[in-house]
């Protein structure tokens, strides 16, 4: 009886547990369908052949030339790569992952040749971590320097207020108040904006800790023609005054700002800084 | 329909919540420090030839500290960068190689370099040569090396080559490292010509006729300087050969001879003459040493500003009764009045992509730098406090070089076109006017 | 159905170990060229760049024209007497005899003044009496605007007043015009005090 029950139990555990693992593989497979493609790594191999010897052929000879920077010719063969993927399907040792084999037996036969051919050509062994980890960072690292490359490439003589404005441009602008420009300060006085906005970077200190935060703080700022504050305090608060403090001392710091645009008109100008360290900007 | 009157409220604050708080007033943003800025770390360069005896030991670590300064003023410079002090440089340079095989990058990205430049130099008499490297850390390869070799005399210029070549390799565009800066200061008692690195570094007088010298200008090929001297008692107008050091009397007509500025294409002058009825603006052909008078009215015109492709003048007029600036084109004829605001507009320079032309204007006193467009209409104000005048652009029109005083001393400073300030020259000299960005040289 | 799940369970799991090692293997692969091209990146330093001797005058300083010739001191030079106001002995005496007045001017103006009007005409009188004196009219400017503007300021003050005395019979060749704008102030510093002695016309003798 006892053991009828148990097979039973082991039964239907081994049920769930195939289940689970099944559902398991198959979202696995799915999550490197899907974010395989966004991140661009290629699943069908692009013909790289791994020689032992140093100095690779393929996409290697490339970056090898005497011609600098490799770094920059880098980020093109990955994207070229996801291109000649579909082409490389023709070609022989790959993988059809997109077509199904006909039965399971000629698809185990299939996966398990593959296998024994990739143990057969790998030839260095590092640990699987530390190259995903070199891979990460070198994303982050090429997404940061070719990030910098666009910005200059496309940028002119004003990258980060444009972004700016347009972010500021899009609630609308109000009409202009005595004293306050309404939402014409950016674009009417762009170097002007641009001065306070280094002045008061360059003078803010980090409280520790809070590098990542995502809430943000905003600083009301009155400057008067001759571009002494007329008056700072907080808008809205972080929830962290100490982080609210900081940014309020950095605009005294910063200040007094240099006299206000010579075209501006008002007695004064109306403004806020507002600061949200993990925002994307 | 109960959940579509929900969904609608709730759409509704939501919109509500994202719009309120921007209404009536612009933020300004401030963006998490360095996070467009790129962390660089820069080693102490090695010295290649082994340990120096005592007796150049002193020398070579002034060239150490030369060549690293030189570095990190154009890492700064190029504004891509934010140099990580070198204080908490972890990795040994006297036990650590410059190449990539040779370095330990992980000490780097522990200091929070994204970005590293290594280099060796080797001293053979006179002769210099500098390597230098830059690498990702992240990757831990080497994006540009460079040998170069100079003079003992000048070991920053050889860094600037290199960063002309690594701005070249980031941006796709030539970079201004190795341009120069002409400039007049009366500190020596009267105002002679100097010239210096962008930077001011590597100051040197030009003139030294202890007379009164003004407004260097640069020959479309950077090696010659157009200026006015008082050195044989009257305004005239002298080209120097910057090669050569041969000094040739241009243009000594009666009267003034002034404000002269090179065409683009190297072959005219267009200056300031004194007409019968007021100075007047006139070209001077190189080749056939002729005038030809351009304008001839009872006003005062000077300071005339070529656009890149040669085509048009800028110039300053007291016509309308006080001093604004218009635009002359050379094939029409034609001249248009830009400017109509401000109490004085002075000193028009057109920069080199012919899409702005930066001024001085003065509204109470003081000067300030703006820029218009040559149709008139784009007026901006760039700088805001102190008296600034005598715009200059750098020839990638990414920088304008000005003089600033405030309380009686003068000195010159560069900011970025858009009025972001940048930086003050250090030229050791003092009293600086009137400057004068280079085309590219090389 | 067991026979079913022991036979699809491998091929699953290896299915997923085959993805896993794939993308390991092209990690590995650009990691070998990574590490290639560092060698090869070696090798690109080989090319060495000579950096030309400085474009701008060398390294040694230029030598200028004055230099050579050893005559370095302008103010000695030609018939330009003085570079300083007032600094000749003839005309130091003629101002204070009261024979040569310095005309004066309005804010960018070169206009004679009504009340300059009497001393121009008093220098006019005098330079006709001594018909053998030689001037030369210095025209200034106050140091407020641009350099090249008060040249050509200067220059019209000078003129100015020269038509004035050619108009009063003083025949133009004993009238000599040279503008030094604003850089020869006659009283340094700011306010209108100092300005307004500084925006001139000063008379000089040459010759006589």
């Amino acid at each position: 009886m006892r053991s009828g029950q148990m097979k039973s139990e082991m039964k239907g555990f081994g049920k769930t547990l195939a289940g689970s693992a099944i559902f398991h593989a198959l979202l696995f497979t799915l999550a490197f369908f899907v974010f395989g493609t966004e991140s661009g790594r290629v699943f069908i191999s692009p013909v790289y052949t791994v020689d032992l010897v140093p100095g690779p052929k393929g996409k290697d000879a490339g970056a090898a030339r005497p011609e600098p920077a490799p770094a920059v010719k880098e980020q093109a063969p990955l994207p070229e790569a996801k291109q000649e993927a579909p082409a490389v399907k023709q070609s022989a040792p790959t993988v059809k992952i997109k077509e199904k084999p006909a039965s399971i037996d000629n698809a185990l036969k299939a996966i398990s040749e593959k296998v024994q051919k990739r143990n057969d050509e790998e030839a260095v062994s590092s640990s699987i971590d530390d190259i995903r980890k070199r891979v990460e960072a070198k994303k982050e690292a090429n997404a940061k320097l070719s990030k910098l490359r666009e910005e200059l490439s496309t940028s002119e003589s004003r990258p980060a207020p444009t972004e700016a404005a347009m972010r500021a441009a899009k609630p609308g602008n109000a009409p202009a108040r005595a004293g306050s420009t309404g939402g014409s300060l950016e674009s009417k006085y762009p170097a002007y904006y641009g001065i306070i906005r280094d002045r008061v970077q360059q003078n803010w200190i980090y409280p520790p800790g809070t590098r990542e935060s995502k809430t943000s703080v905003i600083i009301s700022l009155k400057i008067a023609r001759s571009g002494k504050i007329l008056d700072a305090s907080v808008e809205k608060s972080s929830g962290n005054t100490v982080f609210d403090e900081s940014l309020l001392s950095a605009v005294w710091k910063a200040s007094p700002f240099p006299p206000l645009p010579v075209e501006f008109e008002g007695n004064y100008l109306e403004t806020g800084i507002r600061f949200c360290p993990g925002c994307q900007l | 329909m109960k959940s579509l009157k929900k969904a609608t409220l709730t759409i509704a604050v939501f919109l509500f919540v994202l719009i309120s708080p921007a209404w009536g007033k612009v933020y300004i943003d401030l963006a998490a420090p360095a996070s467009k800025k790129v962390p660089i770390g820069v080693q102490e360069f090695k010295d290649l030839s082994g340990a120096p005896s005592a007796k150049d030991k002193a020398e070579r670590d002034k060239l150490k500290k030369e060549l690293f300064d030189a570095v990190v003023t154009d890492l700064k410079f190029s504004g891509f960068f934010s140099v990580i002090d070198s204080k908490a440089n972890l990795e040994d340079p006297a036990s650590s190689g410059i190449t990539a095989a040779e370095t330990d990058f992980k000490s780097w990205r522990a200091i929070g370099a994204d970005a590293l430049v290594k280099g060796g130099f080797l001293v053979e008499g006179d002769r210099l040569t500098v390597e230098v490297r830059f690498f990702d850390t992240a990757t831990e390869r080497q994006v540009l090396g460079k040998r170069l070799v100079g003079s003992m005399r000048n070991p920053r210029r050889i860094i600037h080559f290199f960063s002309d070549s690594l701005y070249e390799e980031l941006t796709g565009n030539k970079g201004v490292f190795t341009t120069k800066v002409l400039f007049v200061s009366n500190s020596g008692g009267n105002k002679e010509i100097y010239i210096a690195d962008y930077d001011g570094r590597n100051s040197m007088k030009l003139t030294r006729n202890r007379s009164i010298n003004l407004s260097p200008q640069w020959s479309p090929d950077g090696k010659k300087m157009l200026y006015v001297s008082y050195k044989k008692g009257t305004p005239a107008m002298y080209l120097l050969d910057l090669t050569t050091g041969r000094d040739e009397q241009l243009s000594s007509k009666s009267g003034i001879n002034i404000s002269g500025r090179f065409s683009p294409d190297g072959n005219k002058v267009a200056l300031t003459l004194s007409g019968e009825k007021s100075p007047e603006l006139s070209i001077l052909d190189l080749n056939t040493k002729e005038y030809k008078k351009l304008t001839d009215n009872h006003g005062i015109d000077v300071s005339p500003a070529w656009s890149p492709d040669g085509s048009k003048l800028a110039y300053v007029s007291d016509g309308s009764g006080n001093p604004h600036i218009y635009v002359l084109d050379l094939l029409t004829k034609n001249t248009k009045r830009i400017t109509f605001n401000g109490k004085y507009n002075s000193s028009p320079a057109w920069s080199p992509d012919g899409r702005q032309i930066a001024f001085a204007r003065s509204d109470s006193g003081k000067f300030n730098i703006w820029t218009i467009r040559p149709d008139g209409t784009g007026l901006a104000q760039l700088t805001f406090e102190g008296d600034n005048r005598n715009p200059s652009w750098s020839p990638d029109g990414r920088y304008i070089v000005y003089s600033s005083a405030a309380r009686g001393s003068a000195s010159l400073k560069i900011m970025r076109s858009d009025g972001a300030e940048i930086m003050k020259l250090n030229t050791g000299i003092g009293g600086e006017r009137a400057p004068a960005w280079s085309p590219y040289l090389k | 159905m067991n026979g079913i799940f022991v036979r699809i369970l491998p091929v699953v799991f290896l299915g997923t170990a085959l993805f896993v090692t794939g993308c390991q293997k092209r990690v590995s692969t650009e990691d070998l060229a990574g590490q290639a091209d560092s060698t090869q990146a070696q090798s690109n330093v080989a090319g060495t760049e000579v950096v030309p001797e400085g474009g701008a005058v060398g390294e040694g300083g230029v030598v200028t024209a004055e230099d050579i010739k050893g005559n370095s001191d302008a103010r000695l030079g030609g018939s330009y007497a003085s570079l300083t106001p007032g600094g000749d002995e003839l005309t130091k005496k003629a101002v204070e005899k009261g024979q040569l007045f310095t005309i004066y001017f309005e804010y960018d103006k070169y206009t004679i003044r009504d009340i300059d009007m009497e001393n121009l005409t008093k220098n006019a009188k005098w330079l006709g009496l001594n018909g053998s004196i030689k001037v030369r009219i210095e025209g200034h400017a106050d140091e407020r605007g641009e350099t090249e503007y008060n040249l050509a300021l200067g220059d019209k003050r000078a003129r100015s007043v020269m038509k004035y005395l050619q108009d009063m019979g003083i025949q133009v060749q004993r009238l000599d015009v040279v503008s030094y704008g604003e850089e020869k102030p006659a009283m340094d510093g700011q306010g209108e005090d100092a300005w307004s002695k500084n925006r001139r016309a000063e008379f000089v003798i040459i010759a006589n």
